[in-house]
């Protein structure tokens, strides 16, 4: 406002003249007059002041936006004036109130080409007036999640550009309406995405170049980007990918437990890691590993990214091992049977010819012929765990009951350890009673095989709300710190007791499997040289039966 | 009279040896390598059938639902035999009386004979519907 300035000090000036040329005049009248002359000049002053005070309030008011003159709704445009790229103001309809000078140096226009158009009819004409109002509309009410969206121009010397554009409202008053606020930036060999983060050079490059997949998701758990090797897995656009689009290429068997798992992490913020079957663009569902992680701005939650990598092969030579498997095991069993029985009838024989020292032998027999028996037992369990059709019993058993019987009968095979039980009274729980007492048998198993030098076994019930846990506590080796997260795995073999204690390292990670069928859990307490606590918890009845 | 069991099964070590052992606990046995002449010779004479399920050729499954459809085989219980758990709901639902998971010990293989030749109140007394009918 400088002019207002000039000209309020320019009346001061005026008036300071005035008072000079009156200095001669000594008499009273004069004096008078000469009073009277400045109480003029000093109203007219004060008029003069209080019409400029208007004015400058009139120019405050349009500044601060709450003016009520006709055109203040031009000047809101001077926003344009604070951006150096591309920027424009339109109406709700898309149509052009003010262009930048960025915007038309740009996109190659003058006033008279852009004034009373439509956005869609000048640029990114790609887009219908219906997409360009979604997209812009979608951008703008999204301002939080900083959305753009790519358009595409074409110069008239048929170049074409991708630019991404953002969107905001402005609120009008001096119209009581909204208007949009546009601006575009230039994306260079941009590809595909409608993510800020992309922008950026190097990442931008490292994400499109990546030999894994990667996507990002915003805060919404709604995709907004995926890479070169995503899109040309799926062999689909950025458009029907975006949002949840993407989740049509998932196999039908893998939707719900796939989102479930995303969901339940996301809520979290917490990483993840999946495995799902995804369309390929072949039509071929191909088993994927996919693993997202929440990533943050500047503290803020700023949404998901993830990778994925296709690992059919790993999945299918799995499959294919655990078949191999299966059948070689059933194979084996035959055999074994004619051993078995064989065996027994060389036994009776030798007995009935009273060559008690030959029978003896048969009795070493049995015991190498049912070693092989129980391995077999051990391949085919995780081939039946890992199978597909998988029969389960689902009876309401009493886990007390089980134990005792359980104990009673071991009691009768080992003689090395005595067995302290004490089993509160505890809630009966669904599942298959074959499963479990396999379960069990393999824990106390492992007990006794790891407490060469203990006596005892001490096994207890409990429960605690709806949870029954059996406890199996030994005063055995115990398991190293650092073993105690791989015991469950599959083939897992502690490498300090592998040589003393043989097996194949199935029997925890069947146990395991089966005790999540029933939806429970196993938990290990252990120091080396003091023993391990194994703790196996399951829903009471009540809670099973609640759930299905 | 001696009972009479048909011992159907592929392999010849099992075959072999299920003979060998009944034979000693006083039966009459038929040993068939092939199932399929259950299909033309209905084993009516037998009070017992041992069954492999696996066997080349003719699904132990398929035999076992016919002979249970035929009048004059009905009657005889059948034993299923086979190294895969999981079939045992598939050979009840085929009509089968019993099934026989391998590896099997002589004992357990005894037993289960010896309940399904010997039951007083379950086929003895079917025998004697069957001889009332016949008269």
């Amino acid at each position: 406002m400088p002019k207002l300035k000039n000209l309020i000090n320019g009346n001061k000036r005026s008036i300071y003249s005035a008072r000079i040329s009156d200095n001669d005049c000594g008499k009273p009248q004069k004096m008078l007059r000469k009073l009277g002359s400045e109480i003029e000049a000093s109203r007219r002053e004060i008029e003069a002041v209080n019409a400029k005070l208007s004015i400058i309030h009139k120019e405050l008011d349009n500044y601060s936006g709450e003016g009520k003159s006709e055109d203040s709704a031009f000047r809101s445009t001077d926003i344009l004036d604070l951006f150096e790229g591309p920027a424009a103001v339109l109406d709700r309809s898309l149509r052009f109130i003010k262009a930048n000078e960025g915007f038309c140096d740009t996109f190659r226009l003058m006033q008279k080409d852009w004034l009373g158009h439509y956005v869609y009819e000048l640029i990114g004409k790609r887009f219908d007036r219906v997409k360009w109002e979604q997209l812009v509309f979608q951008a703008a009410f999204e301002t939080k999640q900083k959305i753009s969206f790519d358009i595409v121009h074409s110069f008239e010397d048929q170049k074409e550009e991708t630019f991404a554009i953002r969107a905001c409202l402005l609120w009008d008053s001096a119209k009581q309406e909204e208007k949009i606020l546009l601006t575009a930036s230039r994306v260079e060999k941009r590809i595909n995405g409608h993510f800020s983060m992309i922008e950026e050079g190097a990442f931008r490059i490292m994400a499109e170049n990546a030999p894994v997949m990667i996507w990002v998701s915003d805060t919404a758990k709604k995709r907004i980007y995926f890479n070169r090797a995503w899109l040309s897995f799926t062999g689909r656009t950025p458009e029907e990918e975006n949002g949840h689009g993407w989740e049509s290429s998932i196999h039908p068997e893998d939707l719900d437990r796939s989102i479930k798992i995303f969901n339940t992490a996301f809520d979290k913020r917490e990483e993840y890691k999946k495995e799902y079957r995804l369309k390929r663009k072949d039509g071929e569902y191909r088993w994927i590993l996919s693993q997202g992680v929440p990533f943050f701005n500047n503290g803020l939650f700023a949404g998901y990214i993830g990778s994925c990598v296709d690992i059919n092969y790993r999945v299918e030579q799995e499959l294919q091992k655990d078949e191999f498997l299966s059948i070689i095991s059933h194979e084996l069993k035959t055999p074994l049977t004619a051993m078995e029985v064989y065996t027994d009838l060389l036994r009776q024989l030798l007995i009935k010819e009273e060559k008690i020292e030959l029978a003896e032998f048969t009795d070493k027999l049995f015991v190498q012929i049912n070693k092989l028996v129980e391995l077999v037992k051990e391949i085919l369990d995780v081939s039946w765990i890992n199978g597909k059709t998988l029969y389960f019993n689902n009876e309401i058993l009493s886990i007390n009951k089980l134990m005792e019987e359980m104990i009673e009968e071991k009691k009768t095979v080992i003689k090395s350890h005595r067995f302290i039980t004490h089993l509160d009274p505890v809630d009966e729980i669904l599942g298959d009673k074959a499963r479990l007492i396999q379960v069990l048998d393999n824990i106390i198993s492992n007990a006794v095989k790891y407490s060469p030098d203990a006596n005892q076994i001490a096994v207890f019930t409990s429960q605690e709300n709806n949870w029954i846990t059996i406890s199996i506590q030994d005063e055995g080796i115990g398991i190293p710190g650092p073993d105690i997260a791989k015991i469950f795995d599959r083939f897992f073999r502690s490498p300090l007791s592998a040589k003393t204690f043989p097996g194949l390292g199935l029997g925890l990670y069947v146990s395991k499997k089966i005790i999540k069928k029933h939806k429970g859990r196993i938990d290990v307490i252990s120091e080396p040289d003091k023993g391990s606590t194994f703790k196996i918890s399951f829903p009471s009845v009540m809670v099973s039966q609640h759930n299905t | 009279m001696r009972k009479k069991i048909l011992i159907a099964d592929d392999d010849r070590s099992i075959l072999e040896v299920l003979k060998i052992v009944l034979d000693r606990a006083g039966y009459r046995t038929e040993a068939l390598l092939n199932g399929k002449k259950l299909f033309n010779n209905p084993p009516t004479e037998s009070d017992l059938i041992l069954l492999d399920i696996r066997m080349s050729g003719v699904d132990g499954l398929i035999i076992c639902r016919h002979l249970k459809s035929m009048e004059s085989t009905r009657e005889i219980p059948i034993v299923m035999i086979s190294a895969v758990p999981d079939l045992e709901n598939l050979a009840k639902e085929a009509g089968a009386d019993g099934f026989l998971e391998k590896p099997f010990n002589m004992k357990q293989l005894l037993e289960m004979v010896k309940k399904y030749t010997d039951d007083l109140d379950g086929y003895q007394s079917h025998e004697q519907e069957k001889t009332n009918g016949n008269s």
